[in-house]
């Protein structure tokens, strides 16, 4: 039953893009509806699979298993954990609210959303698939139509052609899945057996020397998807290229995919390769935060700011598995999650203004506030958790990436923390900028808030981040439940300390704070 | 006697034959010709294999069978192409019409 | 009563003013029945008050109150929780809290009566209630980080309340950004403290901390233990000199003024920005480790006298500016800065009584500050069809016009400048004394003991017990200029001339802070019931009150009083028709250059403009200019050089597919040529053979 819950989320998409082609384009609606039902049906099987998932037990759950190629060890094999299953909720939410949020576009509407729920397709199976050639093939099925999505429905900048920045975002991603293709090739030929199979490859004994050479490969492979550094620039582009769903998606999800590449062949398959690296993933996650959120401050296009905002939180991202501790991996995957809404609500709410007011020049707006209360708080919300502010989803997950970094690399946890006070200065200079202040009649005038699917999408996303942030403990037991195990290391320097602390506690009269014993 | 190389003899020399009129002929009706010739080459080596090594295996008229088929569509098609391009740049000489041209 | 004393009364305490504050914004969105929010979020704070009351914990007794819920749990050595740890500091700050919210709640119900976003304006006060409350009782380092960042957003949402105003927009941006900057250590310190106990838990971390100072095996592999029980205070202190607008970080307060009145009387001056005070007072445990019997670590000393230096620059600084303002709020909110200095002070002199100081003089101050506010917004409402409300050089001779406003103001006045028997007069007194007592100078009647280090060092006390001196002074200057400017004299213009009277809201809540105003300080002095109460400790001798400082700290006020009202009490004549512009404030008559210093505050706003936004901003543009033109140029140029290469190789292709087939040919050629010299040379002859042998056979 699970299994073929989870083949559903990756065959629904799939069959609902196949259908769309055989609708005649000018049956508007019949389109949008196959696309809606295409996409929203995936949520209620992520959220059932969510709850039914056994935290106790752990481990991966829902396995169907169909041989494929057996003469190869290829074989159809899905399965999720935790991580997996979280990673599913992201995108199944992502892809239904960018259905809602793209209820407008209107140019060749059959093609685009046929293409972006193939894409969707790819993304789940990626997140399901437990057979590293399925898991490739996803992958690229993933990557591959983002090509189409930016080069015809996209909007060029001032300095891009859109034609432009989906050449330059589909080169570099191929560039990254060559260098994969060959860590996969030498993970299948490093063992006796010839098996795609990830679970018998985590079995395999390897080399350390080999370990660290192929973890590189995949570090880079899949990080220049999840926007590492210096591989980033085709997000900037790439983003403030794409039309809104294609943003939120590529945002929200496909750089997720990126990292957990890392996290699920890198640090799970080569666990001394990820030993060996995580110096270097840990700088250069700093270097994501700190040299993205500066981009970002620096950018006046809505788009930009975003982009690069995207480029720094994925550093957040990067850092909790830089950590390899549990509390470090928990915080990457919950800022995964976290990350995706938001730059999910981000991006619906730029799509709207920029429908709405024709520009994306932050200094030509102001004052919008007033004609879209709603956008205005939604996108406030978003920002609040962007810095990391309690009470959203961004501070659960910054805080436990920053807090697992501090236990391995306090020096770069301590240069990341300062990340937080510029993503809140280009956070808030850029809702004043666009919301606040007075309001220009004349230059603005059919300027007016979001409506039915639109507001629908946005408020969704907003409260998510809300929700998330006062009660985290279901999310993040169920990441747990995929993280643990995988860690290395304890939680905290002094967790012996801690524990015998705790064990002596109940016995032990409770002293009160200095200067109130009495 | 004639034995098997002369029949490769005579083979080699439609081969070449055909191979050098397919690369210098300038109208594509030529080429097309020479084509043929190439394949019939191939067609008698076949023959000639199964006549002086194995006389009792069948696989060679399987694949002159075949041959003769793919010789004839692609007769067929290769004429319907050589039309269209002469409706469409008004000439079948293969030196005007360089479309491939990196 | 009696069921709200357990846990249900200590989770009301929480979640009254949270629910009133969904409620609140829940109406603001649907915008319906907007004017039931002050009703619910009232009803909430009382609620909650109730709640307090029925929780206090009694002199005698520990901690009554202690629940607390799991927020989150990653194993067995992560726990993270939500509790209520009502001790008697946490109570007394509570207290007034929610006090001081109810009163600014009630008040708020007539001064913003008409204004859009009425409910969110309500919404947003319960929401910073249910935070500061938070913060106040958290029993572990999470929560306290976590509200402490909530109310700072509360207070980014409140001050650009107005968000059409470009000031206020820009005001809340600066405010939270300021903040921020110290949080950054705040949220350092607690990982680093969390880390090495193991836990958030405030007296887990307190017990490892002490085991740390006492030379425990190194908690953390980047510091040193000596240097960390200096350095984790330290960047403690960081989020509270941000936040309680402590030199250098004070800048935001004065801009902060940009949000309605009542909000700079509950946030900027009450409560949120005396946060920063009551946490070192909450931790007073990591300043003041010993290190053998009595004896302050060098440790702490460290830290304290940080605390103390920094306190007594912000007081200083603060009050020079206050007195060349203009601007009635700003006057205030300089004074605030200048007063949370004093309570620094208090704090560094460590020890127990510097702990019960500083909480005193907080409270003293949230009363008279918050009324003072709560008054200047009285003043502000009625004179709000004028061009700028605020200027005082627009006012004059309210008090015929207002007397329960000018009586009120007058009280909260003689409060700040601290004649008896006025709080500030009490608690000022205390701070003083401490001050004077751990300097060790032995003058006014003081005999201190330097020998027994409690607190910062003699010296360091010495500098603290003079400015504070010297700025009771120019506190009971500049207060009085602003009493006698904005009610004294003849109106200076059309708007003062006609102003009338706040509605009953505003007055019921002057009149109500104007009691505590007077008694609270006496009160809490008496038998020294705060000290004991806080700490459950006989006072020791540094809290005696002593004459000579009474004597001394009210001589200087009076001084100050009388030099304000020499300058200004001739009335100022006013010409018909150039009202407001003809009015010059004697303090214009002070020498030039420190005039032009003063009006520039310092240049601390400058430096920071040039330091913090400029550099940063320019630093901003490399790094986008870096990105654009190296990393993505670099990508680009390998797409070029790609493309170069392609169409060097293209020349090749001429597009004759007569050419390629030669081509293919010939190389198929060559290639069987090569194959059979090679094995011709190596002798092995396979696939000659082969071929042979087919061919032979």
């Amino acid at each position: 039953m699970g299994g073929w819950l989870l083949t559903l989320t990756v065959l629904a998409p799939l069959a609902a893009s196949v259908i769309l082609l055989l609708i005649p384009a000018r049956q508007g609606l019949l389109i949008r509806l196959v696309a809606t039902l295409g996409a929203a049906v995936t949520l209620p099987v992520a959220l059932w699979l969510c709850a039914k998932y056994d935290q106790q037990a752990g481990g991966f759950q829902f396995r169907q298993s169909i041989p494929w190629v057996p003469s190869l060890g290829i074989s159809y094999h899905v399965a999720a954990d935790g991580t997996s299953l979280a990673l599913i909720l992201l995108t199944a939410i992502i892809i239904t609210t960018g259905v809602f949020a793209s209820w407008t576009q209107l140019n060749r509407t059959k093609e685009f959303l046929s293409l972006l729920l193939l894409l969707v397709s790819g993304v789940f199976g990626v997140f399901a698939a437990r057979d590293l050639f399925f898991l490739f093939l996803f992958y690229e099925i993933a990557v591959l139509p983002m090509y189409l999505l930016i080069g015809l429905w996209g909007t060029s900048t001032r300095e891009r052609t859109k034609e432009h920045s989906a050449m330059k975002l589909t080169l570099m991603l191929l560039g990254g899945s060559a260098l994969i293709l060959v860590a996969i090739l030498a993970l299948y030929l490093s063992q006796t057996t010839r098996s795609f199979d990830l679970d018998r490859l985590a079995t395999v004994p390897r080399a350390p020397q080999f370990e660290q050479w192929v973890f590189l490969l995949v570090y880079v492979g899949f990080g220049v998807l999840a926007g590492i550094w210096p591989f980033h620039t085709w997000s900037p582009d790439g983003h403030a290229s794409a039309p809104t769903a294609v943003s939120m998606l590529h945002a929200g999800v496909l750089m997720k995919l990126g990292a957990y590449g890392v996290l699920r062949i890198g640090i799970e398959l080569l666990p001394d390769g990820a030993q060996h690296w995580a110096f270097l993933m840990g700088c250069i996650a700093t270097v994501n935060i700190l040299y993205g959120a500066m981009s970002a401050m620096a950018q006046t296009d809505l788009k930009y700011v975003i982009a690069y905002s995207s480029v720094s939180h994925m550093g957040v991202v990067m850092l909790g598995l830089a950590s390899l501790n549990r509390v470090g991996l928990n915080g990457s995957v919950m800022q995964m999650f976290s990350h995706g809404i938001m730059t999910g609500l981000f991006f619906a709410a730029v799509g709207l203004i920029y429908e709405k007011a024709h520009t994306r020049d932050t200094l030509r707006m102001g004052g919008f506030a007033r004609r879209m209360p709603g956008i205005a708080i939604m996108m406030t919300i978003g920002g609040l958790a962007s810095f990391g502010l309690p009470g959203t989803s961004g501070f659960v997950a910054e805080f436990l990436a920053f807090y697992g970094m501090w236990l391995r690399y306090p020096v770069l946890a301590l240069l990341s923390v300062c990340g937080i006070v510029i993503t809140a200065v280009y956070v808030l200079r850029l809702i004043q900028r666009v919301f606040l202040g007075p309001f220009d009649e004349a230059a603005h005038t059919d300027l007016r808030d979001a409506r039915t699917t639109e507001w629908a999408a946005i408020v969704a996303l907003g409260a998510l981040l809300l929700v998330i942030g006062f009660w985290p403990k279901p999310l993040v037991n169920l990441v747990d439940a995929g993280v643990r195990g995988k860690s290395s290391g304890t939680l905290s320097l002094a967790s012996a300390r801690s524990r015998s602390a705790n064990a002596s506690s109940p016995d032990a009269e409770r002293e009160r704070p200095a200067g109130n014993g009495r | 006697m004639i034995g098997l190389p002369h029949y490769l003899l005579v083979g080699s020399a439609l081969f070449g034959i055909g191979a050098f009129g397919a690369l210098t002929r300038r109208n594509a009706i030529a080429v097309l010709l020479s084509v043929e010739l190439m394949l019939n080459a191939a067609n008698l080596n076949f023959l000639a294999f199964w006549r002086f090594l194995d006389a009792t295996a069948m696989e060679a008229h399987v694949f002159v069978l075949i041959g003769l088929t793919v010789a004839a569509a692609e007769a067929a098609l290769g004429l319907a192409i050589v039309l269209n391009v002469y409706r469409e740049f008004g000439t079948v000489n293969l030196d005007e019409i360089a479309e491939l041209r990196g | 009563m009696g069921s709200l004393s357990g846990p249900l009364g200590l989770w009301l305490l929480l979640a009254a003013p949270a629910a009133g504050a969904a409620v609140g914004l829940c109406l603001a969105i649907v915008r319906r029945s907007e004017r039931l929010a002050p009703a619910v979020t009232l009803s909430a704070t009382a609620l909650a008050g109730l709640a307090a009351l029925a929780n206090r914990p009694s002199r005698s007794a520990g901690v009554l109150g202690d629940v607390d819920l799991t927020w989150l749990t990653i194993g067995d050595g992560f726990r993270i929780s939500v509790g209520v740890h009502l001790d008697h500091l946490a109570w007394v700050m509570v207290g007034v809290v929610l006090s001081v919210s109810f009163l600014v709640q009630l008040y708020s119900v007539a001064y913003m009566k008409g204004e859009t976003g009425y409910a969110r304006y309500f919404g947003y006060l319960a929401l910073f209630t249910a935070s500061m409350v938070g913060l106040v009782v958290a029993d572990n380092l999470m929560q306290l980080y976590a509200c402490w960042e909530l109310v700072g957003i509360c207070s980014y949402l409140l001050i650009g309340f107005w968000w059409h105003k470009p000031s206020a927009a820009a005001a809340s941006k600066k405010a939270f950004v300021v903040t921020r900057f110290g949080d950054v250590g705040f949220l350092l310190g607690v990982l680093l403290l969390a880390t090495a106990a193991g836990s958030f838990d405030l007296e887990i971390v307190q017990q490892a901390y002490r085991e740390i100072g006492a030379g425990g095996p190194q908690a953390i592999g980047l510091v040193s233990n000596q240097a960390f029980v200096w350095l984790v205070p330290i960047l403690l202190l960081c989020g509270a000199v941000g936040k309680s607008a402590q030199f250098p970080l004070h800048i935001w307060l004065p801009d902060a003024m940009e949000g309605p009145t009542p909000v700079s009387a509950l946030i900027h001056a009450a409560t949120m920005v005396a946060a920063g005070v009551y946490m070192v007072a909450r931790l007073m445990w990591m300043f003041t480790l010993s290190s053998s019997g009595m004896e302050l670590s060098a440790a702490s000393a460290i830290a304290l006298n940080t605390v103390l230096l920094l306190g007594a620059a912000t007081a200083f600084i603060g009050a020079t500016i206050a007195i060349v303002q203009y601007d009635i709020k700003k006057v205030l909110a300089y004074s605030t800065i200048s007063q949370l200095g004093f309570m620094m002070m208090a704090l560094g002199a460590g020890s127990a009584s510097g702990q019960s100081t500083a909480t005193y003089h907080l409270v003293t101050h949230a009363f008279f500050k918050a009324l003072l506010f709560l008054a200047a917004g009285s003043v502000i409402h009625a004179l709000h069809h004028s061009a700028d409300p605020n200027d005082m050089r627009g006012m004059g001779g309210l008090w015929k016009r207002m007397p329960v406003t000018a009586l009120t103001c007058g009280i909260g006045i003689l409060a700040l400048v601290g004649l008896p028997p006025f709080a500030g007069f009490w608690s000022k007194d205390a701070v003083i004394g401490l001050l004077l007592h751990r300097s060790g100078m032995g003058i006014l009647g003081i005999g201190g003991d330097a020998h027994a280090r409690m607190g910062a060092d003699p010296w360091v006390a010495s500098i603290g017990a003079v400015v504070a001196l010297v700025v009771t002074l120019l506190t009971a200057f500049y207060a009085t200029r602003l009493w006698l400017a904005v009610f004294a004299g003849s109106p200076r213009s059309k708007d003062a001339e006609t102003a009338t009277e706040s509605p009953w809201p505003i007055t019921t809540a002057l009149v109500a802070l104007a009691i505590p105003s007077v008694g609270v300080g006496w009160w809490l002095h008496h038998h020294h019931l705060l000290h004991t109460y806080l700490t459950g400790l006989r006072a020791g001798e540094d809290l005696e009150m002593h004459m000579g400082v009474a004597l001394t700290a009210t001589a200087l006020g009076l001084v100050g009083v009388v030099a304000a009202w020499l300058l200004y009490r001739s009335p100022s004549p006013r010409q018909a028709g150039q009202a407001g512009s003809v009015w010059t404030d004697p303090v214009e008559r002070m020498p030039r250059p420190l005039l032009t210093f003063l009006t520039n505050l310092w240049y601390v706003d400058r430096l920071w403009v040039w330091v913090g936004a400029r550099a940063a901003m320019a630093v901003a543009r490399v790094v986008a200019w870096f990105d654009r033109s190296v990393v993505d140029g670099a990508v680009r140029g390998s797409g070029r050089v790609v493309a170069a290469v392609g169409g060097v190789m293209g020349r090749s292709s001429s597009g004759q597919t007569q050419t390629y087939a030669a081509l293919v040919i010939g190389g198929t050629v060559a290639l069987i040529i090569l194959l059979a010299l090679y094995e011709t040379a190596t002798g092995s002859g396979q696939s000659a053979a082969a071929f042979g042998m087919a061919v032979t056979r």
